[in-house]
């Protein structure tokens, strides 16, 4: 698989776990030692199932947000993308998340995301988030 | 070259354009026709806007402080992080009064071409900066 046809599939199941809660699609691209570093958030979360919470967390403290992912460009291992998610509120109260703000939630973010053995095992985003806080 | 050499050697190359003023390394690494996606700003477009851009931020801060760190990299591929600390000189709407601090903490993603950088993404986010405010003021 070319790493653009890999993006894509990364981006169906991104949207599959943010709007049905079904993670099932993202595990499968994803390494379970996997480090993500969310540099706009100040924060690193290491392993799939750090992800996979994390996911769930927001689906539930920001319902009905809605992932808006474009492929940007790829190389080897390499690919990038941009997410942008806007149109809903900070309304649930989330363990691990801070208090709900009732603000609209707005992210514009760059991804930078590395396989290995054909998974993701490390990806960097920054970016505006604004409404978390 | 590989890819992290040449990364390095464009950090080496920023610093010194940052820092100096001289801009010959870095021209030696860019496409003239270079564009530079940047989220705040939108598109810059050709080696000299860029230069010009690098050269209207000494216009607005002082002492600026910048830290490039190599993350990945792979075939015409790379990604760095990016973090500044200015000065302001409180000279432009949007910008902190004379002698606040702001910053800047960004992820850069470059693209190779032919030994060249063709093209540049970045995002990320501004402390005590009114980026609007600033780009309103550009525009006059």
């Amino acid at each position: 698989m070319n790493i653009k046809d890999f993006a894509e599939k990364f981006i169906k199941g991104e949207e599959e776990a943010f709007l049905t809660g079904n993670c099932n699609a993202l595990e499968k691209l994803e390494d379970p030692k996997i480090v993500y570093h969310f540099i706009a958030l100040g924060q690193e979360i290491a392993g799939w199932e750090g992800h996979k919470q994390y996911i769930l967390g927001l689906r539930s403290a920001v319902p009905g947000i809605r992932p808006d992912w474009k492929y940007i460009t790829g190389d080897g291992n390499i690919f990038s993308l941009l997410l942008k998610m806007s149109g809903s509120k900070f309304t649930g109260q989330v363990p691990g998340f801070p208090p709900p703000t009732g603000k609209e939630v707005t992210v514009n973010s760059l991804f930078v995301l590395r396989l290995n053995k054909g998974k993701i095992v490390e990806g960097w985003s920054n970016g505006t988030i604004m409404g978390l806080s | 070259m590989n890819i992290k050499d040449f990364a390095e050697k464009f950090i080496k190359a920023e610093d010194e354009a940052f820092q100096k003023g001289n801009f010959e390394p870095l021209k030696a690494l860019e496409d003239p026709k270079v564009v530079y996606h940047m989220s705040s700003f939108g598109d810059l477009v050709g080696h000299e806007a860029h230069k010009q851009n690098v050269m209207s931020s000494h216009q607005l801060a002082s002492d600026i402080k910048q830290e490039w760190k190599y993350l990945t990299g792979e075939g015409n591929l790379f990604a760095l992080s990016y973090q500044a600390r200015y000065i302001s000189k409180g000279n432009i709407p949007g910008m902190p009064p004379a002698g606040k601090e702001a910053s800047r903490d960004a992820l850069f993603l470059l693209r190779v071409k032919h030994g060249k950088v063709v093209e540049v993404w970045n995002n990320g986010s501004w402390k005590g900066i009114d980026i609007e405010a600033v780009k309103n003021a550009s525009k006059k």
